[in-house]
């Protein structure tokens, strides 16, 4: 009888796959080593870094305005989430506020990019399972506001949108039909993507138990955003520590039960519709105003003053050459950003440069979990896990 | 906070200084970072129960070079806390949390690649963004921001 | 033209070189080494907005033995250069690269220790597509310049040219291979 037993269970070497750093499902740059004994992962060893590009050393030798475009390269997938983060921060060391036009059109530019990193978190792990029709569809409303977007900024992805104090540029009558178009139009197509996977058989089946997480894990790991709300938690910052007036908006926090691959799908379509909520709430009481604060330490000039009084002139140039004079000392601001938490820590000697700025990627915690996540699991579902984790290499790496 | 605070001053006395920010944010310094890992355990048992950051800052003018920063969150009721820990020498080392919270195990190897700060009992205690035989701390102060790289000469 | 005249209209004669071109020109197979944003507006110009396919161009393939088209998007920082050079190395002749993107072009805005400030000092880059990202045109314009170049150049004149860039890689005397371990922390 032993020998049949042992006949049954053949030990099998065991074997190394190698994913990465340049391979179709890491979607940006990232190594996972697996170690495989037949087809169920034993181990995984995961390796980042290849993107990382410097950007808090080259904050410290930026001045504070500076720093908004890197900000762009973070998160590509919505950029305009963390310029409104880091502008939040460096208006909170600064003490300030910006108006309340600008408020609400940062949180127009939020939630327009919220929707936009959950269409490509949610495609592309469509895609990765194997379901490239919803890809095709969502993708089309990714457009639409990639034009609102470059509408609203000039650039599609790296917006650069949010300056200290306040927006860049006013809202215009064709944006605001533009988005109230989408909205029209966003809300049936969500349906139209969960007629695709929601119900679908084959989709449940990948996802459902996979990577399933508890929600003590979750927060030893530190997880924030969709994540963790799909581990049950209603955790929301923008509920919990409004900021750019969160707490005029209805909205609710949508939770899933198990945390799996599934869930996370769940929680970031629902998130979707409360976003459009919010957008329609957002877009119908846009208050009259400014879009910056006018304060010549802080912002820039109107044009016309710049060309025609000497005053413009001299505040334009101290402002470029030198850049903000901020207060010394510290603090800490995170915003909801799409994917969790988005924080920025900055320490200010009172220069204008930032003595040391950090930020604090949703992502990187999250993927530090990913080697407990995917160990008894097999090895496409490591690459399901991987989709609905969401991890954008820039963020990570920074 | 307050109940943090005095429970904080109960255990280690002298051994820590609270700081107002400007803000209003609560900074706790820890005088004594052998301690780091008790501080912690008696933290996530309080309340605190996730680590949202840790990151280290570099100030070279002053004696204690290097200052760790722990940046902690309580859910219930919702409080922000940054703990912070100077540390001594050019290398220091400082016991490992990692035990404490499983998500310091990234961080505590990001503080290590960035600022050469070493850390006691970590599981593994290697290079995370840089590779692995990259030579220097980047993101100390006396690092330039080319560091070696040549093309930026040229 | 004597074999024209004797089969009429049913023949037509060419220049091999020509016909290869001309073959390889509408055929190519792209191999997107997408590291960064510029990747993610790869995806809008894949997509159906701008659609790559109507340039022949639409059979992604990750691995590198089977295309002939290298399209390095993104920041390309140096621990990845040693990857890079490896899937170039690992693509089958004839082969292109184009350099999509500021950093990738000349390391963009992003003036730091970690990054590679330009393929061009480790692959020679046939098409470089300007901005930060580019828009989407802008890169199907860049996959037109390498038609082009697919037509015009034939593949002895293009062998030439590449030993040319290494010969000289070689005199500029580059030291992109990185220093020895850090003796303190061992
Ligand atoms: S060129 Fe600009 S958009 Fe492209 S990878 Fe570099 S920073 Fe990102």
């Amino acid at each position: 009888m032993t020998d049949i037993k042992k006949e049954i269970d053949i030990k099998t070497d065991r074997m190394i796959v190698n994913m990465g750093p340049s391979h179709p499902v890491t979607h940006g740059t990232l190594h996972i080593v697996l170690e495989l004994d037949g087809e169920t992962i034993v181990a995984s060893h995961t390796n980042i870094g290849y993107l990382h590009r410097g950007v808090e050393k080259l904050g410290e030798n930026r001045t504070y305005q500076k720093f908004i475009p890197f900000t762009d390269r973070m998160n590509y997938t919505s950029s305009i989430n963390n310029n409104v983060g880091y502008t939040l921060a460096v208006e909170k060391l600064l003490g300030i506020q910006s108006p309340p036009r600008a408020q609400v059109l940062e949180v127009i530019a939020c939630e327009l990019g919220r929707i936009a990193d959950h269409i490509v978190c949610i495609g592309i792990n469509a895609v990765d399972i194997g379901a490239f029709t919803a890809f095709l569809y969502i993708f089309k409303y990714r457009e639409l506001i990639y034009d609102i977007f470059s509408r609203m900024c000039g650039a599609r992805l790296t917006t650069s949108y949010t300056r200290i104090g306040g927006v860049s540029r006013d809202l215009d009558d064709e944006t605001i039909r533009l988005i109230r178009d989408f909205l029209k139009e966003f809300p049936p197509a969500i349906d139209e993507l969960e007629a695709l996977l929601t119900k679908n058989r084959i989709f449940y089946d990948r996802t459902r138990g996979i990577g399933e997480f508890t929600l003590e894990n979750a927060i030893q790991y530190g997880y924030t955003g969709p994540c963790l709300r799909a581990a049950g938690l209603e955790w929301d910052l923008r509920k919990k520590m409004p900021y750019l007036g969160y707490e005029n908006y209805e909205f609710e926090v949508p939770t899933g039960t198990r945390g799996d691959v599934y869930d996370r799908y769940l929680v970031r379509v629902e998130e979707m519709r409360q976003s459009v909520r919010i957008l329609k709430q957002a877009i119908e009481n846009i208050p009259e105003g400014p879009v910056i604060i006018e304060d010549p330490k802080i912002a820039l000039p109107p044009k016309e003053d710049v060309y025609n009084t000497i005053e413009g002139l001299i505040s334009h140039m101290k402002l470029i050459m030198e850049g903000v004079r901020v207060p010394a000392g510290e603090i800490y601001c995170a915003t909801e950003a799409a994917n969790g938490e988005l924080g920025f820590y900055i320490v200010s000697d009172g220069e204008t440069k930032p003595y040391r700025i950090r930020v604090r990627p949703p992502c990187f915690p999250i993927f530090s979990s990913f080697d407990e996540q995917v160990q008894g699991h097999m090895v496409a579902d490591a690459v399901a896990i991987l989709g609905s984790l969401n991890i954008i290499a820039g963020e990570l790496d920074r | 906070m307050k109940q943090t605070i005095g429970l904080l001053t109960k255990y280690f006395g002298e051994g820590i200084e609270v700081q107002t920010g400007l803000r209003d944010e609560t900074f706790i310094l820890l005088k004594d970072a052998s301690r780091i890992k008790e501080a912690m355990e008696l933290l996530r048992d309080n309340g605190f129960s996730m680590l949202i950051d840790l990151t280290a800052v570099h100030y070279p003018g002053r004696e204690k070079q290097f200052e760790l920063v722990y940046n902690m969150l309580a859910m219930e009721p919702l409080l922000r806390l940054l703990l912070k820990v100077p540390l001594e020498g050019e290398y220091p080392e400082v016991d490992s949390v990692s035990s404490v919270f499983k998500t310091a195990n990234w961080y505590e190897r990001e503080v290590f690649d960035m600022f050469g700060i070493r850390f006691k009992d970590h599981p593994n205690l290697k290079r995370i963004l840089m590779w692995e035989d990259y030579e220097g701390h980047p993101l100390r102060k006396e690092f330039p921001l080319e560091g070696d790289n040549l093309h930026c000469y040229d | 033209m004597g074999i024209e005249t004797a089969l009429g209209n049913t023949v037509l004669t060419t220049q091999l070189s020509k016909i290869v071109n001309w073959a390889r020109k509408y055929s190519l197979w792209p191999m997107p080494f997408g590291t960064a944003c510029c990747a993610i507006e790869f995806m809008s110009m894949q997509a159906s907005h701008f659609d790559l396919s109507r340039f022949g161009a639409e059979a992604m393939r990750f691995s590198p033995r089977q295309s002939d088209m290298m399209m390095v998007m993104g920041t390309v920082t140096r621990k990845m250069v040693p990857v890079l050079k490896k899937i170039y190395a690992q693509m089958a002749e004839p082969k292109w690269v184009i350099a999509v993107g500021a950093c990738t072009c000349s390391g963009g805005f992003f003036r730091s220790y970690a990054v590679q400030q330009g393929i061009d000092r480790i692959l020679p880059v046939d098409v470089y597509v300007n901005g930060c990202p580019p828009r989407p045109e802008n890169m199907i314009r860049g996959v037109m310049e390498i038609q082009k170049l697919v037509e015009q150049e034939s593949l002895i004149d293009r062998k030439e040219r590449i030993a040319a860039f290494y010969e000289q890689l070689e005199k500029m005397d580059y030291e992109t291979d990185y220093r020895p371990a850090d003796k303190i922390l061992r």
